[in-house]
């Protein structure tokens, strides 16, 4: 009992460490605010937002950036900051739903490959590297057409590319886990394989797990409004960034502010997620830890 | 996938190598060696292609749709349907469709297009150059601007220029592509009228004789300057918004490995040895940090082909790129499942030239 209270003693004090590593790190800080600002617009969209979304109102058609409309109107007199705000709410949730579904899934693949070895690990491993053999857009494009045009196809097409990425980082974790004492420990005293992978190897997989996650998180956003620029992923009148750029790009040459402020926000919760990624990877790495 | 390579652990490193009495690295001819691990490569091709074309088949016949009724229309009657599925081999087992899918394949058999009828291979060998001469000059692009930005910032490390470096290399990967196309075409053609905004040539003009299909090549094999500089202005929209997300990628793969590279004992005793600042970096730093760089440059030739659908979507370039999201307008399934096979096999190949480079330019990566 005294040693596992020591444990978890010594696990808070290192997360109150990383805490205090993290908010000296100037772009990890700047990264969290930017992410803090989107959640904080994606949940309250329907609070904060000034105007209904997809409520039409054609004597404001294509209306100029004013006061009155921030960000101006579209073709259809809708409120473009207001639809733009709960854009934020589709593609977070587009991209926590793929990351969780890519993630626990990659997971679970590596954790069995590492942690079984031998021909287990080599079949999976070759699976994953045909998966890998496509670059991430057109294999996520060809799924998406496949499975048809909407959003929870896309949602689907986007993990599927994504899982061999997970799946490959646990498994190198796993080789390095399933060598330690407390493994043997473990199946000296009868544990199966199946429950030391998912109560030793996942869990002690968890923290790059997480890093990898809010790294890809942006890819995953950037590839989702992709699809739906290409009309393979939420389709027009859902306020998604990718969908009302594709709408909004017949309107470029007279209305520009119309793709212009979707896509400003597409690239500042991409660089939210990226230089905060990249600051959690630097403060985790031991060899450059300081 | 190229996000992974940024980690400092996957720069080969000599203390990691540990050395074994019976496969000491200088036991065989060294060029003996790369024929080996060349060949093994190629036979380690075999089933990934093979699962390459698996997926794809899977992706485009076992997926729930029917790709019978896709092709026939939504207003065509059931007969019709059943007709169609039983002319193509639809109503057979999947082994055996597999089977008649890889010997098609073998045959150069891509499928017909729905949209117009046409063979996909031969839709898709008209739109190749276009798609080839982006990808080229894009990456001409990276590697002319990449490089010198990466060892500049590395060189002047946590200085003005560093930042502003790091700065443009974050936005780059952070960059929806088809956004920034419109945000130069707005900036470029619409506003400054400086560039042209689409096509490949201005619109009266006759294209050139097909020699090579790259116009820049094929208007000066005619000799018309005229026409090659109205080539060239056409491509440096497309090319610098395809180029971006690779290049802000390369510079900062240069800039962590020539850090890493110049933290070295070697490097410091260069600098006692009083050797030239500039060959210290060229010659010792650069030389050393090369191979992280040219993974990310193959990776990203293939990537490339990726972000062309989007780039030439927003340019109206006339590739392979905007002939898929054509066809994905119309869902003309075995033009989307043809490019995406042409695609990755052109993929899967770079990476097997970058696994080649790697034997030559590194002695010490052990097969």
């Amino acid at each position: 009992m005294k040693r596992i209270r020591k444990e978890r003693e010594w696990q808070i004090r290192e997360l109150m460490f990383t805490i205090k590593l993290l908010s000296k790190n100037p772009s990890a800080v700047a990264g969290f605010v930017i992410i803090a600002t989107m959640v904080f617009i994606a949940v309250g969209a329907p609070y904060i937002a000034p105007y209904d979304p997809i409520k039409i109102s054609l004597r404001e058609r294509l209306s100029p950036p004013s006061p009155v409309h921030i960000f101006g109107t579209d073709e259809m007199g809708r409120d473009i900051l207001s639809r733009v705000m709960h854009g934020a709410r589709i593609s977070l949730r587009i991209g926590v739903l793929v990351i969780a579904i890519a993630g626990s899934l990659g997971a679970a693949i590596g954790a069995v490959a590492g942690y079984l070895g031998k021909q287990a690990d080599n079949i999976i491993m070759r699976i994953m590297d045909v998966i890998l053999s496509f670059p991430p857009l057109v294999l996520a494009m060809a799924l998406a057409a496949a499975l048809g045009p909407n959003l929870n196809n896309a949602i689907l097409a986007v993990a599927f590319v994504m899982i061999p990425k997970f799946a490959r980082m646990v498994r190198g974790e796993a080789l390095a886990v399933k060598e330690k004492q407390f493994i043997a420990a473990a199946r000296a005293s009868g544990a199966g394989s199946l429950w030391i992978i998912f109560h030793h190897i996942i869990p002690n997989c968890f923290s790059s797990v997480i890093i990898l996650a809010t790294l890809l998180l942006g890819e995953t956003i950037l590839i989702a409004a992709s699809l739906s620029f290409i009309g393979l992923g939420a389709q027009p009148p859902t306020p998604e960034w990718g969908a009302m750029i594709s709408v909004g790009r017949k309107f470029l040459m007279d209305q520009w502010w119309y793709p212009t402020f979707p896509g400003l926000f597409i690239l500042m919760t991409v660089i939210g997620f990226n230089i905060l990624g990249d600051a959690l990877r630097d403060i985790f790495d031991p060899r450059i830890r300081r | 996938m190229a996000k992974a390579a940024f980690q400092f652990h996957e720069i080969p490193d000599w203390r990691q190598t540990t050395f074994h009495a019976d496969s000491h690295p200088y036991d065989r001819l060294p060029l003996m060696r790369i024929l080996t691990y060349i060949l093994k490569r190629l036979v380690y091709l075999i089933p990934v292609l093979i699962g390459v074309t698996l997926l794809v088949f899977v992706i485009s016949h076992a997926i729930p749709g029917d790709p019978a009724r896709m092709m026939a229309g939504q207003k065509a009657s059931r007969e019709a349907v059943e007709n169609l599925r039983r002319s193509l081999g639809l109503d057979r087992p999947l082994p055996e469709q597999y089977v008649h899918f890889l010997t098609g394949l073998f045959r150069g058999d891509l499928g017909t297009s729905i949209r117009n009828q046409r063979p996909v291979l031969d839709d898709l060998k008209d739109f190749f150059p276009a798609t080839l001469e982006l990808t080229l000059m894009s990456m001409v692009l990276c590697i002319a601007v990449g490089l010198p930005l990466g060892i500049i910032s590395a060189v002047r490390r946590n200085r003005p220029v560093d930042h502003i470096s790091r700065v443009f290399s974050v936005f780059g990967v952070s960059m929806p592509v088809f956004w920034l196309g419109l945000m130069l075409l707005l900036l470029f053609y619409r506003n400054l009228g400086w560039l042209p905004g689409s096509g490949r040539l201005a619109v009266a003009t006759d294209p050139p004789l097909h020699v090579t299909g790259l116009y820049l090549i094929d208007t000066l094999l005619e000799g018309s300057w005229d026409k090659f500089g109205d080539a060239f202005l056409h491509m440096i929209l497309p090319a610098f918004c395809l180029s971006y997300v690779y290049l802000a990628i390369i510079t900062r793969i240069v800039r962590s490995s020539m850090i890493s590279v110049m933290g070295q004992d070697y490097i410091t005793t260069a600098r006692a040895n009083g050797l030239a600042e500039s060959v210290i970096i060229l010659k010792h730093s650069l030389k050393n940090s090369l191979i992280p760089t040219v993974t990310i440059t193959g990776l990203s030739i293939g990537e490339l082909l990726g972000g062309a659908i989007l780039t030439e979507t927003i340019f109206n370039w006339p590739g392979m790129g905007k002939y898929v999201v054509d066809s994905v307008n119309f869902l003309d399934f075995p033009a989307i499942m043809g490019f995406t096979l042409v695609v990755s096999f052109v993929y899967v190949m770079i990476n097997l030239l970058v696994d080649v480079l790697y034997a030559f330019l590194d002695p010490q990566i052990r097969y």
